[in-house]
């Protein structure tokens, strides 16, 4: 795949040209229409790059414009040697604004172009220092067809370190592992980043990745986790007291998920109920809480896509909500490290959450007495229970049974469905230890949790799908393949004993065919070939 | 309604020669207002904007928000300029005698609606 992380275009912004604004602008959509950008996002890119380059001119005495596009994200700068922004909050008010009486005679300076900038984007930074000038970035994420956004959702690998206990091709629920001679070997177009196969692997071959050097990194700045890292250590050590400890180990703040995961379900449930879907069948709503579960649909379930919730993942808002850019943050499983860095997180700026829970652990039993007398913390009066009906659902098998029953519509369209891949949800991560009941039971009723309004960020455009299962885009090609599957499957011993490095006799027939594997890695059929041959 | 029909109906005066096959394009949706930003935010892709802002960018701002034409009002017109630039951009020109408030009520009696 040809490397498209750093395209950098630059377009001037002419100095004090009144009639030249957009100038920038149009040369940034022609080329936004090359890369096959679809409608709704281009519109606003448009829009938003027009009020930018309108202030660099209004304001900023001129400057240039530059577009930075990495899978599945367009970013935008544009910078002036303008006087700077005296009062940043005030200027975020519609209605506010500096503009002098000539840009006013043409329209411009009514107060709504940050406002409008803002709406039509899905983060926007500021950066003014008075005197120097301002420099501003707004991201949109890209729907077009040309920008795969897959290429890190895959478990970190040290084949190495492989032990050949084939755990990992059994613990796939998509069948993605098969094991070969140098150790594990993904089909990346079928993995989902779920980690099953990081729960299954016991020397370290598969592993979540991220910076290993957790004292060295936090240098005082921001960290961001999801609810279940910071629960990890019930019963012996609460929430609080691994706050505490993660400040010992020098980051400036923790800031957990868990609000974004509230606001997103909150905005599912408005979606659900005033959805309609015209004249498509209707389906079950599934909140897309778990981007495992989303990248699972994606790839195997394409009919039940229309109803995935039109929101971003809870990761990807707390990401567009955090503005301090030297954030650090912990995923999960592969999933939700893919969801930071196609949302535009840097990779080095992903912890190990496996080596991080073992610098807090650490700290934690030099520190902290462990507890014996533990007790159940009580729940908190009046927890908002959503008035539709939900059907929360937790581990792979558990999921896909559920999807697989939705496709085949025996659920009602009012029904909304809250899928988690991993069992307990992200309680039950194979990053986190501890046990999912308990810490999860014990986050609900947990003084650590903040009540802050989140937001949730809704997602522009449909699910890109993946071509997942299909044999081939050409369907008589496909259906030639499948037919050569079904007759060799039937010449194969059934017992998916694994010893070919596939997961099933199945997978392995299709693996033959479709010439990731040779014939003669099955020992069953090599035994009738050397028969057949004395 | 084509814009062909409409510009006949409001009694238009048309500023360059309509392109082949314009005249029949169809126009639901339309924008009055002579804030650029207000323009962009809301004006309904597709439609025709009021506006009695005559300057070159009223040009720019009408093709980024995606809009069909523009209708200067109260007999104004702009520059020549400005004109052959809205023909290089493909974006259509009128002016009207009318004020922004008739006109548009004019155009809201034809059919035509705000809504993106």
């Amino acid at each position: 795949m040809v490397d498209q992380s750093e395209h950098l275009f630059t377009y001037p912004i002419a100095r004090d040209r009144y009639d030249m604004i957009g100038t920038a602008t149009s040369m940034l959509k022609a080329d936004l229409k090359r890369l096959g950008l679809d409608a709704a996002s281009l519109r606003r890119a448009v829009i938003a790059a027009y009020e930018s380059e309108a202030n660099a001119v209004i304001h900023g005495k001129g400057g240039h414009m530059s577009a930075r596009f990495s899978p599945g994200l367009l970013a935008v700068e544009v910078a002036d040697e303008g006087p700077g922004i005296a009062d940043l909050e005030m200027a975020m008010r519609e209605g506010f604004s500096t503009a002098p009486e000539e840009a006013r005679e043409l329209g411009f300076g009514a107060g709504m172009g940050l406002p409008n900038i803002k709406n039509n984007s899905d983060r926007l930074v500021i950066d003014s220092t008075p005197g120097v000038g301002t420099r501003l970035i707004f991201e949109l994420e890209l729907v077009a067809p040309g920008f795969d956004s897959d290429g890190q959702i895959t478990p970190h690998m040290d084949p190495s370190r492989c032990k050949h206990c084939r755990q990992c091709v059994g613990a796939c629920p998509t069948a993605a592992i098969r094991l070969r001679k140098g150790g594990p070997a993904l089909l990346k177009h079928l993995c989902i980043g779920c980690g099953a196969c990081i729960a299954g692997c016991s020397t370290g071959a598969l592993s979540g990745g991220g910076v290993s050097d957790p004292g060295r990194q936090a240098q005082l700045r921001p960290l961001v986790v999801p609810p279940a890292f910071l629960a990890q250590f019930t019963p012996r050590w609460d929430s609080a007291q691994a706050v505490e400890t993660l400040g010992h180990l020098g980051f400036a703040e923790v800031v957990e998920t868990g609000s974004w995961e509230t606001a997103l379900l909150d905005s599912v449930a408005q979606w659900a109920s005033s959805r309609s879907d015209g004249n498509a069948p209707r389906l079950p709503s599934i909140a897309p809480v778990c981007p495992a579960v989303v990248n699972l649909i994606r790839t195997r379930f394409h009919a039940l896509a229309a109803g995935v919730a039109p929101f971003r993942s809870p990761l990807a808002a707390a990401y567009l909500d955090t503005s301090a850019g030297d954030t650090l943050w912990v995923a999960l499983c592969p999933a939700q490290r893919n969801v930071l860095l196609a949302a535009g997180v840097a990779a080095e700026r992903i912890v190990s959450a496996a080596k991080l829970a073992g610098a807090v652990r650490g700290l934690l039993m030099e520190g902290y007495p462990s507890r014996r007398d533990f007790r159940l913390p009580a729940l908190p009066q009046g927890v908002p229970a959503g008035s539709d009906p939900w059907l929360e659902v937790s581990g792979a098998d558990e999921v896909i049974d559920i999807f697989e029953r939705a496709e085949d519509g025996a659920f009602s369209a009012e029904l909304v469905i809250v899928p988690r891949m991993c069992p307990g949800g992200c309680f039950g991560s194979p990053l986190v230890e501890g046990n999912s009941f308990l810490s999860r039971r014990v986050w609900d009723g947990d003084a650590v949790r903040s009540r802050e309004p989140a937001r949730a960020v809704s997602r522009h455009g449909d699910l890109r799908l993946r071509h997942g299962l299909r044999l081939d885009p050409d369907m008589g090609r496909a259906v030639r393949l499948l037919r050569e599957i079904q007759q060799l499957t039937s010449r194969l011993p059934g017992r998916d004993c694994g010893d070919c490095g596939a997961p099933g006799c199945t997978e392995f027939a299709e693996d033959v065919v479709l010439e990731r594997a040779g014939i003669r890695d099955c020992p069953y059929l090599q035994q009738n070939v050397e028969g057949l041959r004395s | 309604m084509t814009i062909g029909e409409l510009s006949r109906k409001l009694n238009l005066e048309e500023l360059a020669t309509i392109p082949a096959g314009r005249d029949s394009q169809r126009v639901t949706g339309g924008f009055v207002s002579d804030l650029l930003s207000d323009v962009l935010a809301c004006a309904p892709q597709g439609g025709l904007l009021v506006t009695a802002q005559v300057h070159m960018n009223v040009v720019a701002v009408s093709v980024h928000a995606g809009l069909a034409g523009v209708i200067f009002v109260s007999g104004r017109r702009p520059c020549e300029e400005v004109i052959a630039k809205a023909v290089e951009q493909d974006l259509l020109l009128y002016s009207s005698q009318s004020t922004s408030f008739d006109l548009v009520g004019e155009m809201y009696a034809l059919g035509l609606r705000g809504g993106r």
